[in-house]
């Protein structure tokens, strides 16, 4: 187990090596210029060069790289371009900022995946409850999350004005954590939880219902059933045994959240890492895009490590070489 | 990606037609066919008008017997490759921006024009032009400026090397059931030039704060620090003049200014003004101020401070600014963009003054008409009306709502969250929401920015005088201002300095009017042709 973990930390640490040198390269060999802005407005050569080599983009590409990556190892991703501050400050609140909606969105989605793809796969085979489920949990899965969004603010902001449309609380003094105490958060947070939720749903609901018809068929819930159990606490024997493939996709689930929660923050407005990443990249603020896929990178290698570790622990029949 | 266009082909019969009308084309020898022409132009990125307006001009100049092949550059590429870098292959169609400093006609003639220029893409180097857009530029006395700068537009006109098409149309749209008096910055953006619509709005209801809806955040209330706030830390950060609608540069902090040679000038501050912390404003903090930029030099400032010399104080409101040599755009460009810092606040800070976190550090504090008062990154920031000022707003405060995308804007607008959005919609989804929305209004501000058509004036056929004379009739501005920039664009006038300089403009150019009879005919006087498909030849030889 143990040389198994340390395997896997190995190839974990090869993969985000890797991701990270694509992104530097990929940054570099971009035909785009981070002072354009300011050679439009007439920024002059030697004031150029001083602000090329603040932004350690001086030298050779290798020389660059070895720079690079010679920072990162001491933990300093550098300064963004366009904040003029190390880029983990400005990372930080915002990393807060997306696991609000994240996180709750994931879990909440995860259990009422569950809940409604037991209710599918419980139901008659081929009845409207299974073909109406299906259907639904295709077409969302098949829609794009920036839909999603747009749909839940036109009916629920624009046209009924039930929710705010954008940001993350009104303009006001409340700062640091307690304004993620007020009711005006709450209030904001609603429309993109929610759109994360339904974002989230599909792939658990299909999930779920899989395990449950695959499970309905198995002798122990012929057993269950003769033993003369009522119905849905057969369901129930069938619903555990068909968590296991549910939780181990939850960690994996979280990394492509969190990449997916990009577009609705962009459309709510929401002051995340993944609006930030989109802005960055905009804004060829090479060292904040960086370091945010950096941080995508290594939540998704991290979440199927666990992944992998977890199945072991809840399904015996798996064996760590 | 490429499009290409080859109307040329679809539009043999029009020439062929012509031809046999004339009885000219065919009967002459040709020399060899023009190429196909390459038009760069901002991606989509930047919004739709580019592309549209290289479109429909060059379905027009197709009737020439050119083709074109269409080529979205991305913006920071085509600044880098194609504006500062030498990498024009055929020609452009791309803005440039209504930026304040650029009501001073140096940008126009001189950066974009002059041989050996930086931005001056379209690698024009006429010596005669040079001479005089050089000579402008150290001209103090107004009246002579005004006269080399005139003889400066009338070469360019008469030489062509490349025009304008079109003037860009912003907006502003605001809530009008809750304010009222929202004034025109003409001819800057509203973003740019900070008094109108700012100091002028009134509040019609008990809602005393003006909340703005943006796209992007600031990036820094440290103004030596600034690269993509410039604008919204004049609120904080007062400068000694401003340009008004008119297109004049009135007094601000300065009340007064001379030049008492042509590299000194001689500044007074206005009376009473305080710091936000209730200190004076005096000539030693304006003084400091100048000579720290100076000595830091801040790369994003470079443009603006780089003739610079010294400060030095005279009295307690009085000082004076040495420059390197003589400019005559110091008044308009500098005296507009240049901040006073309390030195009592600044005077003892060791560290890189041009990275000092100054909200961290507790001395985001200036004599502007607003007060820094908080800033959630990202979301929004809040000013405070400084009530001492001498312009103060006739309301509370200010926010500005970082609002990441249009969409929101939009919404922002719609729910009433917001007051007041500026060029961050399109323009013409301002209008529409105007027309929708009782409570909103919009206003059209008519600006210098413009569209430019540039060619590559190293390369054949744009180094033939007559055929840059012949695309100049044939660009039909209007269909660019219509069609490309769904009416928010006029036809740009005659010469590089936009009419909407005022004085500056040389009114005196004729009209050119789009013409394509009058460009065929300019053409064939040069001695091109056109083949049996209507293709365009250079002349034999």
């Amino acid at each position: 187990m143990r040389a198994y973990i340390l395997r896997r930390l190995a190839q974990a640490v090869v993969v985000v090596w890797a991701v990270t040198t694509i992104m530097f390269v990929m940054f570099r060999v971009m035909p785009a210029d981070p002072t354009a802005v300011l050679m439009e407005r007439g920024m002059t050569d030697a004031a150029r060069e001083t602000l090329i080599a603040q932004w350690g983009l001086s030298g050779s590409l290798w020389d660059q790289y070895l720079r690079y990556m010679g920072n990162l190892l001491r933990g300093d991703f550098g300064s963004s371009f366009f904040y003029r501050k190390p880029v983990w400050e400005v990372l930080w609140p915002l990393i807060g900022n997306t696991l609000w909606i994240a996180v709750p969105g994931l879990l909440l989605g995860a259990f009422a995946g569950a809940a409604l793809g037991m209710l599918v796969g419980w139901s008659k085979r081929g009845g409207k409850i299974e073909r109406g489920g299906i259907f639904l949990a295709t077409i969302i899965r098949g829609a794009p999350s920036f839909v999603i969004g747009i749909a839940l603010l036109t009916v629920f902001s624009s046209t009924l004005g039930w929710f705010p449309g954008f940001g993350m609380g009104d303009p006001g003094p409340t700062q640091g954590f307690a304004r993620y105490l007020t009711l005006d958060f709450l209030h904001h947070l609603a429309l993109p939880l929610i759109a994360v939720i339904i974002y989230f749903l599909p792939e658990n609901l299909l999930l779920m219902r899989s395990g449950v018809v695959e499970n309905r068929t198995e002798d122990y819930i012929e057993l269950v059933r003769a033993k003369g159990v009522p119905s849905s606490r057969v369901a129930w024997h069938a619903a555990r045994n068909s968590l296991l493939p549910l939780i181990t996709w939850l960690f994996p689930a979280l990394a492509e959240t969190i990449a997916g929660i990009v577009v609705i923050e962009i459309v709510f407005s929401w002051p995340g890492v993944g609006r930030e990443l989109v802005l960055a990249v905009t804004r060829q603020d090479y060292p904040l895009a960086q370091a945010a896929f950096f941080l995508l990178a290594v939540m998704i290698v991290l979440a199927n490590l666990a992944a992998d570790l977890t199945y072991g622990k809840l399904d015996p029949r798996v064996v760590y070489k | 990606m490429k499009h290409s266009i080859r109307s040329w082909r679809a539009m043999a019969l029009l020439p062929m037609s012509i031809a046999l009308m004339t009885g000219t084309a065919h009967a002459q020898a040709l020399g060899e066919p023009v190429p196909e022409l390459q038009i760069a132009y901002y991606a989509s990125d930047m919004g739709p008008m580019y592309e549209q307006s290289a479109r429909v001009m060059s379905e027009e100049w197709a009737k020439l017997g050119l083709s074109f092949q269409l080529q979205p550059v991305q913006f920071s590429a085509f600044i880098s490759n194609i504006m500062v870098g030498g990498g024009l292959e055929d020609m452009a169609v791309f803005t440039v921006g209504a930026d304040p400093d650029r009501v001073d006609p140096t940008y126009w003639l001189y950066d974009l024009g002059a041989c050996g220029a930086r931005r001056n893409g379209a690698k024009w180097c006429d010596e005669e032009f040079t001479a005089l857009a050089t000579a402008q530029r150290s001209q103090v006395d107004q009246a002579q400026r005004l006269e080399t700068v005139y003889a400066a537009q009338q070469r360019f006109y008469d030489q062509a090397p490349w025009w304008p098409a079109t003037n860009t149309v912003y907006g502003i749209l605001w809530n009008s059931d809750k304010w009222e008096n929202v004034t025109s910055p003409a001819p800057v953006a509203a973003h740019e030039g900070l008094v109108d619509p700012w100091l002028s709005a009134v509040p019609k209801t008990d809602d005393r704060i003006l909340d703005w809806a943006y796209l992007e955040d600031v990036t820094t209330y440290n103004p030596l620090a600034e690269e993509g706030a410039v604008g919204w830390l004049r609120f904080v950060y007062d400068t000694f003049a401003k340009n008004n609608a008119q297109g004049e540069t009135v007094p601000w902090a300065a009340e007064s200014w001379e030049f008492t040679d042509p590299q000194t000038v001689r500044i007074v501050l206005r009376d009473g003004m305080t710091f936000h912390d209730g200190k004076p404003v005096t000539a030693a903090d304006a003084a400091f101020t100048i000579n720290m930029v100076v000595e830091a030099q801040p790369p994003a400032m470079s443009s603006r401070i780089a003739n610079l010399e010294s400060a030095e104080v005279i009295d307690e409101r009085t000082f004076e600014v040495k420059l390197k040599t003589s400019d005559a755009a110091f008044v308009t460009t500098v005296l507009t963009y240049l901040f006073i810092l309390p030195e009592h606040l600044w005077a003892d800070y060791e560290g890189d003054v041009t990275a000092r976190d100054v909200i961290a550090d507790g001395v985001a504090i200036g004599s502007g008409p607003f007060k820094f008062k908080t800033w959630r990154m990202n979301e929004v920031h809040e000013l405070d009306t400084n009530t001492a000022h001498f312009n103060a707003p006739q309301y509370d405060g200010l926010r500005r709502l970082a609002l990441g995308q249009a969409d929101a804007i939009r919404s922002a607008m719609l729910s009433g969250a917001a007051d007041i959005a500026t060029t961050v919609l399109p323009v013409a989804a301002m209008s529409d929401l105007a027309v929708q929305e009782a409570s909103l209004d919009f206003l059209e501000i008519p600006s210098h920015g413009s569209l430019l058509v540039w060619l590559n004036n190293e390369k054949a056929p744009f180094t033939d005088l007559a055929f840059r004379e012949a695309l100049r009739l044939a660009t039909n501005k209007q269909r660019a201002a219509i069609e490309g920039w769904l009416g928010f664009a006029v036809p740009a006038g005659e010469g590089s300095v936009p009419t909407q300089l005022g004085m500056w403009h040389n009114s005196d150019l004729a009209p050119i009017p789009f013409d394509i009879d009058a460009a065929r005919a300019t053409l064939e006087a040069a001695g091109y042709g056109w083949d049996a498909q209507g293709r365009l030849h250079y002349p034999p030889n």
